[in-house]
């Protein structure tokens, strides 16, 4: 019995040692900035024929003013002429970059003007917070739904400012919507680091302040490549140069 | 053939008969049951339980000091008037409740200067559900005041505490429903309790009915009395079990155009259907034997014709809900959502409340031909006997005695 009993003490002292050991090397380093001269830049454009823009039915006559000279388009597939995808979250992935540590505690703000989230799309690093302000003489509600994150459903009376977000954990599309106005949404990514880009008008991206070696590069786009069916590619950078990354999504 | 002299049934009848206003007031609570379940149907198609971000007040309004007082000043009343049976007491319960449901109709959601908030389809539909679920709840307080003064069934009344347990414990779940952003259980929780508290106003609405007095025919067989009310118990266990399958599919987020949640979906689908061809089994069992055996009752045949029409459609509203939804999902986002792909699980919803009142007075009719004679209900009279004939066979039992 008593040798029995050492041999258990001995095991678990043996277990909580090899997990203390593991613990020390797989923690982060701090993130070299100072030698991350290389960057990733591209494109990103829609195969095949676009999707015709509609216009936005909105009941609330002050979200109709704002709009009077100019009707309101849905803003989940925006294309221009030469199929070119805006509003694509363009990151490189977590586990390209899990052995740095970034800190970041920084406010970011998602605005409610003519009755749409502005941006649409937003990109945090985890340990930041967002704000949002209604800048409609409207009442909103902006309501969360994250699953590693805290969620909230926030009554916002004009010119109301709040923290909908505390960015705790990482999470791919958290979606921001308004119950009342339900045309409204928008998008907040809170990845572990910020290299990290949204295509603009023209659909072009740039992520910064890369170190030399391969990287899977992610793109996702609320209706072409959702979260559930990511689509990436691998990248090379090299120091000091820009690895180039076209890409292109369909339906 | 000598007429058949009054029974202690038929006179114990008129003893424990319930006043009309008092059935009438139970009939209001069932109406308005049927509305609230409507309206929470509809929010939850047009995805709007969160579209009145707080609970108990409407966007700020009433302010909650007024809220908890008006809440804590109607139970205090309503307690009282309950204990010291004075009428007063009722009326001014009864005023603090009106004046409850009316400020928040008055003051209501303000989301804007130049709009009322039933312009915001998803707030009139999430606020209306809130205010008719005020009125229900004053109802059936009331209600269960009228039945204590003036019921003298005990297990009436207790159904009528039990009414109102289930209307302050649907609150609750609303509330949480609210407080914690919609999550699946609860709100699923919400749902099937719905039903649950629905058939407790449609029972109490049969039991004090003058229909539920009145002479019924003789039973057939103590047997198959007994069988008829067991059947109509499992199909009543059958249907909840049913209506919570139905939830959990509703409340299982699944996304059709991203595909998250499909297995979690496809599962309950299944559940759901398993549970729908139980549920028809049920009712067939029920069917044959009315159909077979009390066909002569207007009361059993009745709602088993209501309940058969009412399942078609409740079938058939549900497949094209579901067809519905998968052939319009794929390239419509959630701001253009058609008002028939809402309407039509809405309506399913509806429906299930129709058979399910059906199937509450399917049972406590079986329940009231099955009881014994020394029951408290109120007894079928029992045929009249006749003397039988002196050529008559040694050991034939008399012609018209019950067997």
């Amino acid at each position: 019995m008593k040798n029995i009993t050492a041999i258990m003490i001995t095991l678990s002292l043996a277990l909580l040692a090899c997990a203390a050991h593991a613990g020390e090397n797989g923690k982060p380093v701090p993130f070299p900035a100072d030698k991350a001269t290389g960057s990733v830049t591209g494109t990103v454009t829609f195969k095949g024929e676009a999707p015709k823009p509609t216009e936005i039915l909105m009941s609330d006559n002050v979200c109709k003013e704002a709009h009077k000279d100019k009707p309101p388009m849905r803003e989940d597939v925006l294309v221009d002429d030469k199929n070119h995808l805006a509003n694509v979250f363009v990151y490189v992935a977590p586990e390209s970059l899990a052995k740095y540590e970034f800190k970041s505690e920084a406010e970011h703000l998602i605005k409610q003007e003519g009755c749409r989230y502005l941006p649409h799309v937003l990109g945090v690093v985890v340990g930041d917070k967002v704000l949002c302000l209604n800048g409609d003489q409207t009442s909103h509600n902006v309501h969360t739904s994250p699953t590693a994150n805290s969620p909230i459903n926030l009554a916002q009376q004009p010119a109301a400012k709040d923290k909908i977000l505390s960015a705790e954990d990482t999470e791919i599309a958290i979606k921001v919507k308004c119950d009342v106005h339900a045309w409204m949404t928008a998008y907040i990514f809170v990845l572990p680091h910020p290299k990290f880009a949204i295509t603009a008008a023209d659909g072009s991206f740039k992520i910064e302040g890369l170190l030399p070696g391969k990287y899977k590069l992610c793109f996702w786009h609320e209706r072409y490549a959702k979260d559930e069916e990511p689509k990436s590619v691998e990248i090379t950078v090299e120091d000091g140069k820009a690895a180039k990354a076209d890409f292109e999504l369909s339906k | 053939m000598s007429e058949a002299a009054p029974t202690a049934a038929s006179l114990s009848n008129a003893d424990v008969r319930t006043p009309r206003w008092v059935h009438n007031l139970a009939c209001a609570a069932t109406v308005i049951g049927f509305a609230v379940i409507c309206f929470g149907g509809h929010t939850k198609s047009l995805d709007a339980g969160n579209s009145v971000p707080d609970w108990p007040t409407s966007w700020g309004s009433p302010a909650k000091e007024y809220v908890y007082g008006g809440f804590a000043a109607f139970f205090i009343l309503g307690i009282s008037w309950a204990t010291l049976r004075k009428a007063f007491l009722a009326y001014l319960a009864l005023l603090v409740g009106v004046s409850m449901v009316g400020l928040y109709l008055y003051f209501g959601p303000e989301l804007n200067a130049s709009q009322g908030w039933w312009e915001f389809e998803t707030v009139r539909t999430e606020h209306t559900h809130r205010l008719l679920a005020g009125l229900v709840s004053l109802t059936t307080m009331v209600l269960f005041g009228t039945l204590l003064v003036h019921e003298k069934r005990a297990w009436v009344r207790r159904l009528g505490l039990f009414a109102v347990i289930g209307v302050l414990g649907q609150a609750v779940l609303g509330g949480l429903t609210v407080k914690f952003y919609t999550p699946p259980l609860v709100s699923a929780l919400h749902g099937t309790f719905a039903q649950f508290v629905f058939s407790m106003f449609c029972s109490i609405a049969v039991v004090t009915g003058p229909r539920w007095f009145e002479n019924a025919a003789p039973v057939v067989g103590s047997d198959d009395g007994r069988r008829l009310r067991k059947q109509t118990l499992w199909l009543f266990g059958a249907f909840i079990l049913q209506v919570s399958l139905g939830a959990a599919l509703r409340h299982s987020n699944y996304n059709f155009e991203s595909g998250k949640g499909a297995s979690v979906f496809w599962w309950h689908f299944g559940a759901h259907m398993a549970g729908l061809l139980f549920l028809l089994h049920c009712m067939a069992k029920v069917a044959i034997n009315v159909i077979r055996n009390h066909s002569d009752d207007p009361r059993l045949t009745q709602p088993l014709g209501a309940m058969s029409i009412f399942v078609v459609f409740q079938i058939s509203l549900g497949v094209a809900a579901f067809i519905f939804r998968l052939l319009v999902s794929s390239d419509v986002s959630e701001a253009e959502r058609p008002w028939a792909k809402a309407i039509l699980s809405t309506a399913h919803v509806a429906f299930a409340t129709l058979t399910l009142s059906a199937v509450v007075m399917l049972a406590w009719r079986a329940i009231q031909r099955s009881a014994p004679q020394t029951s408290a209900l109120p007894q079928p009279a029992p045929a009249p006997t006749v003397a039988p004939a002196s050529n008559s066979a040694p050991g034939a039992l008399p012609e018209g005695a019950a067997t």
